[in-house]
């Protein structure tokens, strides 16, 4: 009886859980002032129905402990390579999604199931943006952070967090597997898991170049920018390196099949332009990009592009 | 006996009683042929030493040996002569200083040799980045001065070092700039502007190295994973050489995770071990091809003799950074460039480093700062990385290092 009083509790929690909860918690970011494991308060995350999600323990042993009032603590043990939580964040699915700094820009992000209490999925990836209707994660798929003399590209992925662990990885990809996660979205033509370092000297490697991925309000879409090394001028005889700096646009009007279209920036002199998207704003036909940085003028810094100007 | 700084410029001690001289001869500077002086002054003191006669004589000749003129001081007792009152004719090849009775000295010797031109001049003789200092060497006749004012020339700004208020005179300057507000820009030259009349001087000095200034960097750290740190179970994992000899050897769980996020780590009984990827070709690739039943890149490593980074040297700990971009694309950085870091409010510099290693993910995460290196750091630990070491005014200095 006292089992199933048990369950009977649970279910009801959890569904108070996701009928009381507004779209979001409180949402907590932890990225402003620079990286201090050691120095790491415990971290609280606390939705309006009373249940807190904290995080609590060491760098590398980290714990999530999940209380609300009715229910006995419950202790997930996030991985084992997080350093410090960066945030925590609502999504679908009855599930939150824990993004934890691993050092060197990379990131774990960790989705919890909220209504049985474990870890639902679980990979790694630079860069991770939620989408603001909690649907996506957009990320630059994970290589090693000092792969020394090896070439590496940055290959940008889109996680369907409605699809499970299962469906968010290729045919034949374990659910262990960390790396090959989510649909490729850029750049054209590659597979989730084609490798994305060690590349011969011969691949272009391409460069996402923002902190983060910028969504529009309606989670329809999402923007970056990304370099590329293009084919080099002969200058005095000499090969002249030049850099195409994109604007990179993922629509998700059919989230099952995103379309990227790019629209060409500039070209710059050199094995980068040194430019990232400071902000974007989404309009109705057309969308403002301003970039910040160093290479490219004034006048491509701040660019008003009209969606039908991107080319697949 | 009359507060006269010390030491003098020239003076003697004369035998008791006997007549001792100092002579003073004018020569050119640049080849030492006989010259006449004008504008001479210097001060001359002198103690009695006894109770006889004492006298001092004074006497200048031109260049042909002629007297022009001579001038005898006769005093009598102890005491001292301060400031000997010296009338001093144009065109002197030679003062004869000749006393009897009397300590004597001279300083503060001033002259013009007649006929030569008083080069004026304002000469950056250099420039270091590192020390912050812009030596300048200023010359022009007596009692010329102006403002002295320095700047650093980059592409997209000019910045000005700190300097004197007030006009300087002759003289050699040591000139810093606020180097924590030097903005972004990669800085080719350094120029001094002496604003003296008639005509200001400008002397641009070409940095041998160009100083690329960075602004307010994140410098975050990176270390070798040590196995001997990780706490936790271990697992089955293998190692193998470079001809593909695996042996079948148990590691840290934790400390495989971090062989393979980092790409290198430091075993306890195997030591340097390398994540291998079969997409890494070569020796990777070969022996991916071979590996036991069980294997995979995350649990079979490749043993090497020393962790090295992008530009295929040593790692040195305290020393090495990582750059993006990789500095052996020279593109803003270059293999062995020395990157200076300096404390934000004291202009004091943290340390000088060197570009060895690529991080490719530190074009951002930039964590309010205006870029991010990540420092290869001498801290033994389990996960390649460890806190920030904090955020520092940065500068690559190309070859300059100390």
């Amino acid at each position: 009886v006292k089992k199933q009083l048990l369950v009977i509790c649970m279910l009801l929690g959890a569904a108070a859980f996701f009928l009381m909860a507004p779209a979001h918690g409180t949402e907590i970011k932890l990225r402003a002032g620079g990286s201090e494991p050691e120095a790491q308060d415990p971290t609280a995350y606390q939705l309006d129905n009373g249940t807190v999600l904290e995080i609590s323990g060491e760098p590398l042993d980290l714990q999530l402990l999940i209380t609300r009032p009715g229910i006995k603590p419950v202790s997930i043990a996030l991985p084992e390579s997080i350093l410090e939580v960066s945030s925590i964040d609502r999504v679908v699915g009855r599930q939150v999604a824990v993004i934890g700094d691993a050092g060197g820009g990379l990131y774990d992000v960790v989705l919890v199931d909220m209504t049985q209490y474990r870890i639902a999925d679980y990979f790694m990836g630079y860069s991770p943006t939620i989408s603001p209707d909690g649907r996506f994660i957009a990320f630059v798929k994970f290589y090693p952070t000092h792969p020394g003399p090896v070439k590496v590209s940055d290959f940008v992925l889109l996680y369907d967090v409605a699809h499970g662990a299962v469906n968010n990885r290729p045919a034949g990809i374990s659910i262990y597997d960390r790396e090959s996660v989510g649909t490729a979205v850029y750049p054209p033509g590659i597979k989730t898991q084609d490798p994305d370092s060690g590349l011969p000297d011969t691949a272009i490697s391409y460069k996402i170049m923002d902190d983060d991925f910028f969504w529009s309000p309606d989670s329809s879409m999402f923007v970056f920018s990304a370099e590329h090394k293009v084919k080099s001028d002969l200058k005095d005889g000499a090969a002249l390196i030049k850099t195409q700096l994109d604007l990179v646009l993922v629509d998700l009007a059919m989230p099952n099949a995103p379309k990227t279209s790019v629209f060409t920036v500039a070209a710059c002199v050199g094995a980068s332009c040194m430019e990232y998207l400071k902000s974007i704003e989404f309009g109705a036909d057309s969308l403002n990009a301003h970039f910040g940085g160093g290479r490219i003028t004034e006048k491509q810094r701040k660019l008003r592009v009209r969606y039908d100007q991107f080319r697949q | 006996v009359c507060g006269s700084p010390f030491p003098a410029l020239m003076g003697y001690y004369p035998d008791f009683g006997l007549v001792s001289s100092t002579i003073i001869t004018f020569v050119d500077p640049t080849d030492g042929i006989p010259a006449e002086a004008n504008n001479i002054s210097f001060r001359l003191d002198a103690e009695a030493f006894a109770l006889y006669g004492y006298t001092i004589n004074i006497a200048f000749y031109d260049i042909n040996g002629n007297l022009i003129s001579q001038q005898l001081y006769d005093y009598t007792g102890y005491g001292g002569v301060c400031g000997l009152p010296i009338q001093f004719p144009s065109n002197v090849h030679q003062i004869a200083i000749t006393s009897r009775g009397f300590y004597t000295w001279i300083y503060n010797l001033n002259f013009q040799i007649a006929g030569a031109t008083v080069n004026t001049s304002c000469k950056i003789t250099s420039a270091s980045f590192v020390n912050n200092a812009v030596m300048v060497q200023l010359s022009g006749p007596s009692g010329s001065s102006g403002i002295l004012t320095v700047t650093a020339n980059g592409t997209s700004n000019n910045y000005a070092a700190v300097t004197p208020t007030e006009p300087v005179g002759s003289g050699a300057y040591t000139i810093s700039f606020d180097r924590p507000n030097m903005p972004k820009d990669t800085y080719t030259s350094v120029t001094a502007n002496w604003d003296v009349s008639p005509t200001p001087l400008m002397d641009t000095f070409t940095l041998p190295n160009n100083w690329i200034v960075m602004g307010i960097i994140r410098h975050s750290q990176y270390n070798t994973p040590a196995e001997a740190i990780c706490k936790g179970p271990s697992a089955q994992a293998w190692v193998f050489d470079s001809n593909c000899n695996f042996t079948s050897v148990q590691l840290n769980s934790k400390f495989m995770e971090q062989v393979y996020m980092n790409g290198t780590g430091k075993s306890q009984s195997y030591g340097i071990l390398k994540y291998c990827p079969s997409s890494w070709g070569g020796i990777c690739s070969t022996c991916a091809a071979k590996y036991p039943q069980g294997a995979t890149s995350q649990n079979a490593f490749l043993k090497v003799a020393s962790v090295t980074g992008a530009c295929n040297t040593e790692l040195v700990p305290d020393v090495s950074v990582a750059t993006y971009p990789s500095p052996k694309t020279n593109n803003l950085f270059s293999c062995s460039d020395a990157i200076l870091l300096v404390n934000t409010k004291s202009d004091i510099n943290k340390a000088v480093k060197e570009a060895d290693d690529e991080c490719p993910a530190c074009n951002k995460d930039f964590r309010g700062a205006q870029g991010h290196i990540d420092d290869y750091s001498p801290s033994e630990a389990c996960s390649a990385h460890i806190g920030d070491l904090g955020k520092f005014w940065t500068a690559d200095t190309k070859g300059e290092s100390q």
